[in-house]
């Protein structure tokens, strides 16, 4: 095994110890620890094994036959749309701020009215 | 009549006296200032002038504060909303020939342009570089060509102001103001007045943040 493979494969450890202790501490529902534990075990698994994301790659038809390419493909519009998700999620949440804001300014004033 | 005189104010302690006291002066009694969360005393000492002060308690930016303004004042039946800076670059003179083609010839809003006259000094990055990319991008957002965007000085018709719901929070709201003018065919008017530039205002930076908040609103609202 090479440096970098005992260096992911120690951070792919951690991120699967933190979704557990996460789950356990029930901070995250029952999906997302599946789906999350799912996904950084593949990552482990590709680490740990590299020459089979090569096998995938060529079954999908990937002219260079590297899984490392596969993986790259599928990253980069992966994290955009993530990126393009939470930008919305936090614009929402900002709406929401502003109304909670002004509804709490424009309440106290009927209030202060009222005395 | 009844005019009401919006102001935000975010950390206008040293102005926000002057500001309303000059309102006063020009005979304007339906004064609501907006204090945006600020950490300067702003609201206390709003609250000392005597005039309606609603506050935000975080900053949420000035286009949420107009809209907050415009609310209250809806509410409390109003006939034509003015939005008015705090910092003092405005002159409560001015407010009358905003007010009057709302008045008399049934404008649904009018804009303040420093353009139009000769009045006020700008310093000449702002002149040169800065609105003219202004007005092209505020072209390319609204479809609308004015010969000044981004003062902030303006009046609105009761119906204008029920009409055009602010959601852009930052210093975005003023094109989105201008889109809503043309999205609901809205009678405007540019009006001559005078901004005294004693601080430089929205710089590149702050212009870049305009069109960023601008475009994520294009992209997924």
């Amino acid at each position: 095994m090479n440096i970098i493979q005992y260096i992911l494969l120690l951070l792919i450890i951690f991120v699967i110890h933190r979704i557990w202790t996460r789950w356990h501490n029930r901070e995250i529902s029952r999906r997302e620890w599946l789906g999350w534990s799912l996904f950084w075990l593949a990552a482990g698994i590709s680490v740990l094994l590299p020459k089979t994301t090569d096998l995938v790659a060529g079954k999908l038809g990937l002219a260079s036959g590297r899984g490392v390419d596969l993986i790259v493909y599928i990253s980069i519009p992966l994290i955009f749309y993530i990126l393009f998700r939470l930008l919305v999620k936090i614009d929402n949440l900002e709406q929401n701020i502003t109304k909670i804001t002004r509804h709490l300014s424009l309440r106290d004033n009927i209030e202060k009215k009222e005395e | 009549m009844k005019i009401y005189i919006v102001i935000p104010a975010f950390n206008e302690a040293d102005h926000i006296t002057k500001v309303i006291t000059d309102l006063k002066n020009h005979g304007y009694e339906n004064i609501v200032v907006v204090d945006d969360g600020s950490t300067d005393g702003t609201f206390e000492l709003a609250k000392k002038n005597q005039v309606k002060v609603l506050q935000h308690v975080v900053n949420r930016g000035m286009g949420a504060a107009l809209q907050t303004g415009n609310d209250f004042a809806l509410k409390q039946g109003a006939e034509v909303i003015v939005h008015f800076d705090a910092d003092g670059q405005m002159l409560a003179s001015d407010i009358k020939n905003m007010v009057d083609p709302i008045i008399n010839e049934k404008i649904d809003i009018t804009l303040g342009s420093r353009f139009l006259s000769s009045k006020g000094e700008m310093p000449l990055s702002k002149k040169y570089i800065i609105h003219p990319l202004a007005k092209v991008i505020n072209y390319f957002f609204t479809r609308l060509w004015l010969s000044d965007v981004h003062n902030g000085f303006r009046a609105l018709s009761a119906q204008a102001a029920k009409k055009i719901i602010i959601t852009q929070d930052r210093m975005a709201h003023n094109t989105e103001i201008v889109e809503k003018i043309k999205k609901y065919h809205l009678k405007y008017r540019e009006v001559p007045v005078t901004i005294k530039y004693y601080e430089y205002g929205q710089s590149i930076g702050g212009g870049l943040k305009i069109l960023r908040d601008l475009l994520i609103g294009k992209l997924i609202r």
